[in-house]
């Protein structure tokens, strides 16, 4: 009696470890497919990425140096001398100390007859400040020359614009009126 | 004559016919036996697919690898693109200051002066560029000063009505005043607040990343 309970025991053992193993067998294969799926997946999802991004690159790699070429061209080079000459008849020599180190960017301001004193720089910023002042351009001339000039330069930041009609000059008068301007130009230097 | 004696084989070999323990042990190997199917079945499934995604995955690996020979010959473009992807907010912040200007003097009434037009940038936030940062604004104000002639006075709100649709979005009036004047004029005084978002489209500014048309 005892050898058949063994016997029955033993065998209900046996055939449930090897369905046991077998099945532990069978899940792990089948998370090793899963897994092995799932990266593929993602290899699939990196690949189409990685083919989307190359093809984007060559349509559009004559407009990318394009448009590179055009901004890294308005950054002023560094802060220091210009070669430039300015001698133009209403311009106004820069006032100060920073009269020789006049960057590329201010020119088109000092051509036409603006006033150009350099600012002091917040530390770590890399930007070249300038407050500019005139008394001698009406409103449709300084118009055209601050698009200009923002159109040079698209990192040409006007922080401060203030233009005022100057009191002696009565309201709805047909003359030509010359407002007083007052501009704080921010541009960005490179290294 | 009858046959009564029993070989203990025989005895043995009813005892494994007709005993419920030993048909139990038969169910059972039986059983598994027949679980062997499926397990076999699946088994089989499972080495055939690992195999197919094995190869897959081969090919994959191989195809990323070709890719990337491929856009080291992009290396340079991808530069650039990052490089114009750092400026982006720089330009985005920055308001078209004579495209407002422009925009005013489109706007302004005919039975209106200006005396004073103000644009201010405020709430910087430093963005990290090449060997340091730059300030970008996160706010502008705008500032107008004029006067209506004496019973146009009504003008001032179409006025700032007409000029905030040409501002940028999200443009607010903070301020709309008419003041105390003399001599048959009624001064004013308009204050927006304007987000740099952008999009400066309202103001008829070009997109930079558009060709130019000309």
């Amino acid at each position: 009696m005892k050898f058949k309970g063994l016997f029955l025991v033993a065998a209900i053992l046996v055939s449930a470890g090897l369905l046991g193993l077998e099945l532990k067998l069978l899940v792990d294969g089948w998370t090793a497919a899963q897994f092995l799926d799932q990266e593929n997946k993602q290899q699939e999802i990196a690949k189409n990425h990685l083919e989307g991004e190359i093809e984007g690159l060559r349509i559009s790699k004559a407009r990318i140096e394009a448009l590179y070429t055009r901004l890294s061209d308005t950054m002023i080079a560094s802060r220091g001398t210009s070669s430039l000459h300015i001698n133009s008849t209403p311009t106004a020599p820069l006032t100060g100390d920073g009269s020789s180190f006049e960057a590329a960017g201010i020119t088109g301001f000092t051509q036409a007859g603006l006033i150009v004193q350099p600012v002091r720089v917040p530390n770590g910023e890399m930007s070249i400040i300038y407050e500019a002042g005139t008394a001698g351009l009406e409103f449709h001339r300084l118009v055209p020359l601050l698009a200009e000039q923002e159109n040079a330069d698209l990192f040409l930041y006007f922080d401060k614009v203030l233009l005022s009609r100057p009191p002696n000059i009565p309201p709805f008068t047909t003359e030509p009126t010359y407002l007083e301007t007052r501009l704080t130009i921010r541009m960005l230097t490179g290294k | 004559m009858k046959n009564l004696f029993l070989s203990p084989e025989k005895i043995v070999l009813r005892s494994y016919q007709r005993e419920l323990v030993f048909r139990a042990v038969g169910l059972i190997v039986l059983v598994t036996g027949l679980l062997q199917l499926p397990i076999l079945f699946f088994a089989f499934t499972t080495w055939q697919n690992y195999q197919t995604l094995t190869d897959k995955k081969v090919q994959l690996v191989a195809a990323a690898n070709e890719l990337q020979t491929k856009l080291v010959a992009f290396k340079d473009t991808r530069q650039k693109l990052s490089q114009i992807q750092q400026w982006e907010p720089i330009i985005r912040g920055r308001l078209p200051c004579s495209a407002v200007l422009a925009a005013i003097e489109q706007t302004v009434p005919t039975d209106a002066v200006l005396e004073k037009i103000g644009i201010e940038s405020s709430r910087y936030q430093a963005l990290p560029v090449a060997g340091g940062t730059y300030r970008v604004p996160e706010l502008y104000t705008l500032s107008i000063q004029g006067s209506l002639k004496f019973g146009h006075a009504e003008e001032l709100e179409a006025f700032a009505k007409e000029l905030k649709k040409h501002l940028p979005a999200g443009s607010q009036v903070l301020r709309s005043r008419l003041l105390e004047g003399a001599e048959g004029l009624v001064p004013f005084h308009l204050v927006y607040s304007i987000m740099p978002a952008g999009n400066y489209s309202t103001l008829g500014v070009q997109r930079i990343a558009d060709p130019d048309r000309l």
